[in-house]
């Protein structure tokens, strides 16, 4: 999908573009390592739950994407807040592209929740709030996508998209207060930053894991989605560079 | 033979592993493309010589 190019790259930025660096190799490497890790922990170390019994499972990797999903948004938010502020094209490109892992990690929340939904509530789906407001969350950065995909004009596209992702962020503590303040299908927070979670340490264990993995998953992805915009830049300076003479 | 819900667990991490590999194809052709796209441009037209090095 074609988002947009940017026009006057300063020269050092662009220099990102070309080249493989050491970070994105080790960046690589250390995701794949703590994927095998989570795996393993997720699937052998962990005890299987005694209620759900295996598919209870799919929370190690359910819930992390979910929180990532949150990250991918919080980077939109502060990107958009920052290209209004400072009109600076890397910190738009920075939003839009987390945007676009943000929609990726929310779409993989829903299916993966409907999948789990069916055996433990007996419905794929309930318009209970925190499906509801996810699904809100999701249609917002698709409108946002939407939007920086098809504006013709490149500054104005990236000022409403910064509203936009502003805006939407709103939605993020909706979805995460939603199974406190209202009664909904899911259970109460297993994990809490006071220590009163629920959750036993092997399981608390295989969560963290996975969340390390799908950060590192997140920055690698955001790094590489960055390159393309500015390759995208270098070639349109390239272009126009030719078409010069 | 697979128990139901085991089938559930197989699928939604069938589903995250597809989605996420494919996304990262999709990401790192369009690198190797947009690359190998810089570098014809760039072979075409070289970038001049600096002024001090011109005849």
């Amino acid at each position: 999908m074609r988002v947009g190019t940017i026009s006057r790259a300063p020269q050092q930025e662009r220099a990102i573009g070309p080249s493989v660096s050491w970070l994105d190799r080790i960046l690589a490497a250390a995701t794949l390592i703590s994927f095998v890790a989570a795996l393993y922990l997720a699937f052998v170390y962990a005890p299987t739950e005694a209620v759900q019994g295996d598919v209870q499972r799919i929370f190690y990797f359910h819930v992390p994407i979910a929180w990532l999903a949150y990250l991918a948004f919080f980077v939109v938010f502060c990107g958009s807040i920052i290209y209004l502020w400072k009109r600076s094209e890397a910190w738009d490109i920075a939003a839009r592209c987390s945007a676009e892992l943000g929609v990726v990690f929310t779409t993989l929340v829903l299916i993966t929740g409907s999948i789990w939904g069916r055996p433990t509530w007996g419905a794929r789906w309930a318009w209970d709030a925190r499906m509801t407001s996810t699904l809100i969350l999701w249609s917002v950065y698709v409108v946002y996508l939407m939007l920086r995909a098809y504006s013709t004009d490149r500054q104005r596209g990236a000022r409403y998209g910064a509203v936009l992702g502003i805006i939407g962020f709103a939605d993020v503590p909706i979805v995460q207060m939603s199974i406190t303040w209202w009664r909904t299908l899911h259970p109460a927070p297993v994990v809490s930053l006071e220590g009163s979670g629920s959750l036993p340490p092997e399981m608390l264990l295989a969560l963290m894991v996975s969340l390390l993995a799908f950060t590192l998953f997140y920055v690698w992805m955001l790094r590489q989605r960055i390159q393309v915009e500015w390759l995208r830049a270098e070639i349109d300076a390239a272009r126009e560079a030719n078409e010069r003479g | 033979m697979v128990s139901g819900n085991l089938v559930y667990l197989f699928a939604a991490y069938l589903i995250i592993w597809v989605v996420l590999l494919g996304y990262v194809f999709y990401v790192s052709q369009q690198v190797s493309d947009l690359r190998s796209q810089l570098r014809s441009l760039r072979d075409d037209h070289p970038p001049a010589p600096p002024a001090d090095h011109r005849p």
